[in-house]
């Protein structure tokens, strides 16, 4: 089996935490701090960080609201985000014949 | 338990193969879809509530009780309304995610719900529908709903629900009478309040495999 080259990766989403962020995501249409920590199962430290790394990227987009008076910060992959994690996809997609050869 | 974990291979991101991470992005979107779309609680409260009216009903045509149609159904309808309401500010504390289909299937209960009130009042208040149509009718409707509920959650066994009812609508339109009350409340319960614990577990348990996730 060939190697799998992960440097054509877009190295944002290949970090096995961003990349579990940005699936969990792209399965829903939006989702809150929560809601993620326990998908990905993460510290809220961790999830920051890496929200905030995607955030920064503009991979996701945050908004903050108040659900029974409680602050509570929703997620979203924006455009530029299911553009990237489309072309992550079709990355990975494009390597499965060359490892089944 | 089937879990997922959000660490590299061995702990080198490098070696990992594409196999396993499509598989990997494949299990966590649709995990984080499906806790979305299943809902089962909802077809519980409600089967119930309809069982308790068809009861009623039942009771009352059989001369036993003294209630008229607006005094069964209308604290029912009201208890069943107020439920949901509840329970899906609830779900979405709980849930913390919406998805575009879960956000259909609501539309198409609410279609639903809409669909069968105004059913109920041509019967009931314009007196345009025939009661003896009503079985049959409702059965009609629900299948609508179960197949779209069950094609739109990707939910192979909910969507063959939705046909069953439509085959059962068959019979009740066939053969009419008081007798469909107790059949009625039969087939909501092998139909629906079945389907929904069954929905309602597979949630419960999505959620409870999601909280302990080992890493």
């Amino acid at each position: 089996m060939s190697e799998f080259d992960h440097t054509s990766l877009d190295d944002l989403i290949h970090s096995r935490l961003r990349l579990a962020i940005m699936a969990a995501l792209a399965g829903v249409e939006r989702a809150d701090f929560s809601a993620l920590k326990r998908q990905v199962n993460a510290t809220d430290g961790n999830l920051g960080m890496h929200l905030r790394k995607l955030e920064e990227a503009g991979y996701i987009q945050a908004d903050k609201q108040f659900q029974d008076r409680k602050p509570v910060t929703r997620y979203a992959l924006t455009d530029t985000g299911k553009q990237a994690f489309a072309a992550y996809l079709d990355q990975l997609a494009a390597w499965l014949p060359k490892t089944r050869a | 338990m089937n879990t997922l974990s959000t660490n590299p291979p061995r702990g080198d991101a490098e070696k990992r193969q594409p196999e396993q991470d499509l598989a990997f992005i494949r299990q966590l979107m649709e995990r984080s879809r499906r806790v979305t779309v299943l809902g089962g609680h909802y077809f519980v409260v409600w089967g119930l509530l309809v069982e308790v009216g068809l009861l009623l009903s039942w009771l009352s045509f059989e001369r036993q009780l003294a209630l008229t149609p607006a005094l069964i159904w209308g604290p029912l309808i009201v208890a069943g309304y107020a439920y949901t309401f509840w329970a899906q500010r609830r779900d979405r504390a709980v849930e913390g995610a919406e998805s575009r289909d879960g956000y259909l299937i609501g539309l198409v209960w609410l279609c639903f719900g809409i669909c069968s009130l105004i059913v109920l009042l041509a019967d009931l208040w314009f007196q345009v529908i025939p009661s003896r149509a009503l079985a049959g009718l409702f059965a009609t409707l629900s299948g609508a709903a179960f197949f779209l509920h069950g094609s739109l959650a990707g939910i192979g066994w909910l969507r063959n629900v939705g046909i069953l009812w439509w085959l059962a609508a068959i019979p009740l339109y066939l053969w009419t009478g008081a007798h469909t009350l107790p059949a009625y409340a039969v087939l909501l319960f092998g139909l629906q309040v079945i389907p929904g614990w069954v929905l309602a577990q597979e949630r419960r348990r999505l959620l409870a495999t999601e909280a302990g996730v080992s890493l």
